[in-house]
């Protein structure tokens, strides 16, 4: 996972690694360093770019990430993430089925977008500011 | 009492304890698939129970996976089982030895890779890990 911060935009820019299912604890391990990170600097906006990145992992685990992931933001301070999605049918439905579950589960403190354009999804982070 | 059971796993809660122990119903070669299956009702009911005790006895697998298989099951049960109530897990070791360096090694790693907030021991007695897992200073 690749970490680059803007401090004059105080945006956070992560690139999500490969889910691959063998490497489902070192990708929890990556989103946990970056979490460390923006709680440690008090960051309030994410970007985290998943376009390139591949998926090859059960649901079920997939979503346990997401689940870890989501709760571990929850108490960052972080306001705003976008995601820099792909047309990527899967992985699509995969996300789309895991934000109905946890939107009966619980709401979250930060407000959630997806773009496919990094400039439209940097517009969205600035925005309000 | 008798939490859970199906061909590939038994769940063995007690309550008084607060320990969750682990069997296969018979003694033959699992494999990955089933293993997989296995770790997902454990971390099923570990969530549902709020357990902090665990004993995993895979001993009547006679089936060694490859590494791979190891690392993909074992990251499963391991982030599965991250922000749970568990704090202790005891496995009991098998007399395969290239099966537990395997899966030494691979302890190794998990530690490295993400500091657990549980702690894990091996045991080749199930008395001790049963000792190990009651004692309250850890």
């Amino acid at each position: 996972m690749v970490l680059d911060y803007d401090a004059a935009t105080d945006i956070l820019y992560a690139t999500r690694p490969d889910m691959k299912q063998e490497e489902m604890l070192h990708i929890y391990a990556a989103f946990a360093v970056m979490v460390k990170t923006l709680k440690e600097k008090h960051i309030p906006y994410l970007l985290l770019d998943t376009s390139s990145s591949q998926l090859d992992m059960h649901q079920e685990d997939y979503n346990t990430i997401l689940t870890l992931l989501s709760n571990d933001l929850a108490v960052t301070g972080l306001q705003k993430l976008v995601r820099l999605i792909s047309p990527d049918e899967k992985r699509e439905s995969f996300v789309r089925q895991f934000l109905k579950e946890i939107d009966v589960l619980q709401s979250l403190p930060y407000a959630v977008e997806n773009f496919t354009s990094r400039e439209a999804a940097v517009t969205w982070l600035k925005k309000n500011k | 009492m008798i939490l859970y059971k199906d061909h590939i796993i038994e769940l063995d809660y007690q309550p008084a304890q607060d320990l969750l122990v682990t069997c296969q119903p018979s003694i033959r070669p699992y494999d990955a698939r089933e293993v997989r299956s296995a770790f997902i009702s454990i971390i099923t009911f570990v969530k549902e129970y709020n357990i902090t005790r665990l004993l995993l006895d895979f001993t009547r697998n006679t089936q060694d996976l490859s590494e791979t298989e190891y690392k993909t099951n074992m990251a499963q049960l391991t982030v599965g089982l991250l922000q749970t109530s568990l704090q202790k897990v005891a496995r009991l070791t098998t007399s395969d030895a290239i099966r537990e360096q395997k899966i030494a090694s691979m302890l190794v790693n998990i530690n490295e890779a993400l500091p657990l907030p549980v702690e894990v021991q091996m045991f080749s007695s199930k008395a001790d890990a049963v000792r190990w897992l009651l004692h309250k200073e850890g």
